[in-house]
C-alpha cells in the first residue's frame, strides 16, 4: 500500500464508505501513524474531498420538475371525471346549438328529392362523361356478380353525381363502363345510369331486368330502361341496338337481383 | 386499495428522491434538458418496475441503477481511451483550491469515461460506499477503488489552482512502509 491509496483508504472511511473495522482501514492507519509524507498530505485531501462533495450537488433543480414528474406518473384520469357535466352558460349554449342542427338535418332530410324525367334521362344518356365533374363519395353500384364476367367498372370513370353542377345528370350517376362479352366478341362500350325509383317521373318502368326497354337514339345508338328494386337503370350503347341487343342477352342470363 | 397504495407509494418516492436522481443523472451527461429527460424516465421506469423494489431502504440505489442505465441507453459505447493518470503517476497532489466551481467540475467530469465517472459521482455525491458502488457497477470491488482511485486523482489535477508540483514529495512514486 503506497501512500495515495491510505490517503484513498483514510478518504473513504471518513466519508462511510469503507468501514473502519475493515483490514485495508486499519492498514491505512498503521502506515498513517508512521509516514510523515501522509500526515502532511492528510489535510489537504480531506479538504479536497469535502470541496468535491459541496461542488458535485452544486446542481440546481430546474422550477416545476418535481410536479411534473408527479404528472408524468399519475394515472390515467377516468374519462367520465373528466367529462362531468357542469350546468353552465357553456352547457345551456351547447344544447342550443346541437336543436339549431338537429333542426336543419331533419330539413335537409325531408327535402324533396330531385326529379328526373325520360327528357332528363335522354339528356344525360347524349352528355359526354368526360364533360362531368368527377364523382365524389363512395361507389357501390351492387351489381349482380355475374355481370362482372362482361364489364370492367372502374369508380374513377363514374361522374355525375352527386355534383349538381351539371343540368342533366347534376341528381343522377353517370358510369361510363365497359363491358366485355367472352370469347370471340369485341369489347362493347356503352355507359351506365342510375337513379333512385322515387326520382323517376317518366313513364312506367319495367319491373325488373326482363322487362328491359330498348329506346333508339337519333345518333344510332340505344339504350336500355330497367330497374333492380329501388334503382333505376338506364344503358345505353352507342354503337348501335345491335350491340344493345347482343349486350342484353348476356345480361340476361339468370341471376340474381340486388 | 392497492393502486392507491401503489399510487401513493410512487408519489412518495419521487417526493423523497427527485432531487438526488436529477443531481445524479446531470452529473453524468452534463446537461440540464437531457437530465430532466432522463429523470423522467427513470421514475417512469420506476413506476413500470415498482414491484422490483421490495425495500424501501434500497430505493436510493434501485433508482440510481435505473438513471444509469437510462443515461448509458442514451450514449453510444465510448471508444475514447482512458486520458487519465498520465501526468499524476508520481505521488503529487495539488493543494485544495478555497472553491470548486460548478461548471469546472462537470467539465473536469464529462473529461471522465463513464465508468470513472460514475463511481466518483457516487461516492461524493451520495456518499454511496464502496459496496454499493460495486453494486452499482457490477465490478468488484477492488476495481471500485481503483476507479476512484485515479478519477480522484484526475479531478484534483484538473481543478487545483495550481499545477501540481513536479518533484514528488516524500516517499516519491514507490511504495512506501
Amino acid at each position: 500500500m503506497n501512500c495515495r491509496d491510505v490517503l484513498d483508504t483514510l478518504e473513504a472511511v471518513a466519508s462511510g464508505a469503507l468501514p473502519s473495522s475493515d483490514d485495508a482501514a486499519r492498514d491505512a492507519g498503521r502506515h498513517h501513524a508512521t509516514c510523515p509524507a501522509c500526515q502532511a498530505a492528510w489535510p489537504n485531501r480531506q479538504q479536497w474531498s469535502q470541496q468535491l462533495a459541496e461542488a458535485m450537488q452544486d446542481v440546481p433543480i430546474p422550477a416545476g420538475l418535481r410536479d411534473r414528474l408527479h404528472a408524468a406518473c399519475a394515472p390515467p384520469v377516468a374519462p367520465a371525471a373528466v367529462t362531468k357535466p357542469r350546468r353552465s352558460r357553456r352547457w345551456f349554449v351547447g344544447s342550443i346549438a346541437a336543436a339549431v342542427l338537429l333542426a336543419l338535418g331533419l330539413v335537409w332530410w325531408l327535402r324533396p328529392l330531385p326529379t328526373v324525367t325520360d327528357k332528363d334521362l335522354l339528356a344525360a344518356m347524349q352528355v359526354e362523361p368526360s364533360s362531368l365533374p368527377q364523382f365524389v363519395g363512395r361507389f357501390d353500384p351492387q351489381l349482380p356478380d355475374l355481370w362482372r364476367r362482361y364489364y370492367e367498372l372502374n369508380p374513377q370513370l363514374v361522374r355525375g353525381f352527386p355534383e349538381p353542377s351539371h343540368p342533366a345528370t347534376g341528381h343522377v350517376a353517370l358510369v361510363p363502363f365497359q363491358f366485355q362479352t367472352l370469347g370471340r366478341e369485341q369489347p362493347v362500350r356503352g355507359r351506365l345510369l342510375m337513379l333512385r325509383r322515387d326520382q323517376f317521373v317518366g313513364t312506367a318502368l319495367p319491373e325488373g331486368f326482363a322487362a328491359t326497354t330498348v329506346y333508339y337514339t337519333r345518333s344510332g345508338g340505344a339504350y336500355a330502361l330497367w330497374t333492380e328494386g329501388d334503382l333505376v337503370f338506364v344503358c345505353l350503347v352507342p354503337s348501335g341496338p345491335a350491340d344493345l341487343t347482343r349486350f342484353k342477352e348476356f345480361l340476361c342470363q339468370p341471376r340474381p337481383l340486388t | 386499495m392497492a393502486d392507491t397504495a401503489s399510487v401513493t407509494s410512487m408519489a412518495s418516492l419521487i417526493d423523497e428522491h427527485y432531487q438526488l436522481v436529477y443531481r445524479y443523472v446531470y452529473r453524468l451527461c452534463g446537461d440540464a434538458v437531457e437530465a430532466e429527460d432522463l429523470t423522467q424516465h427513470t421514475f417512469l421506469t420506476a413506476q413500470a418496475k415498482r414491484d422490483q423494489l421490495r425495500d424501501a431502504a434500497a430505493a436510493r440505489g434501485w433508482l440510481c441503477t435505473i438513471a444509469r442505465h437510462a443515461f448509458l441507453r442514451s450514449r453510444r459505447p465510448s471508444q475514447r481511451p482512458l486520458p487519465l493518470l498520465d501526468g499524476v503517476e508520481p505521488w503529487t497532489e495539488p493543494a485544495a483550491p478555497e472553491e470548486i466551481d460548478r461548471e469546472a467540475l462537470q467539465a473536469a467530469l464529462d473529461g471522465l469515461p463513464e465508468e470513472f465517472r460514475t463511481p466518483v459521482i457516487l461516492f461524493y455525491f451520495e456518499e454511496f460506499s464502496y459496496k454499493d458502488i460495486a453494486d452499482q457497477l457490477q465490478v468488484p470491488l477492488g476495481t471500485v477503488m481503483s476507479r476512484l482511485s485515479r478519477a480522484k486523482a484526475h479531478l484534483r489535477e484538473k481543478l487545483a489552482d495550481e499545477p501540481p508540483p513536479r518533484r514528488p514529495v516524500a516517499g516519491s512514486k514507490t511504495t512506501v512502509g
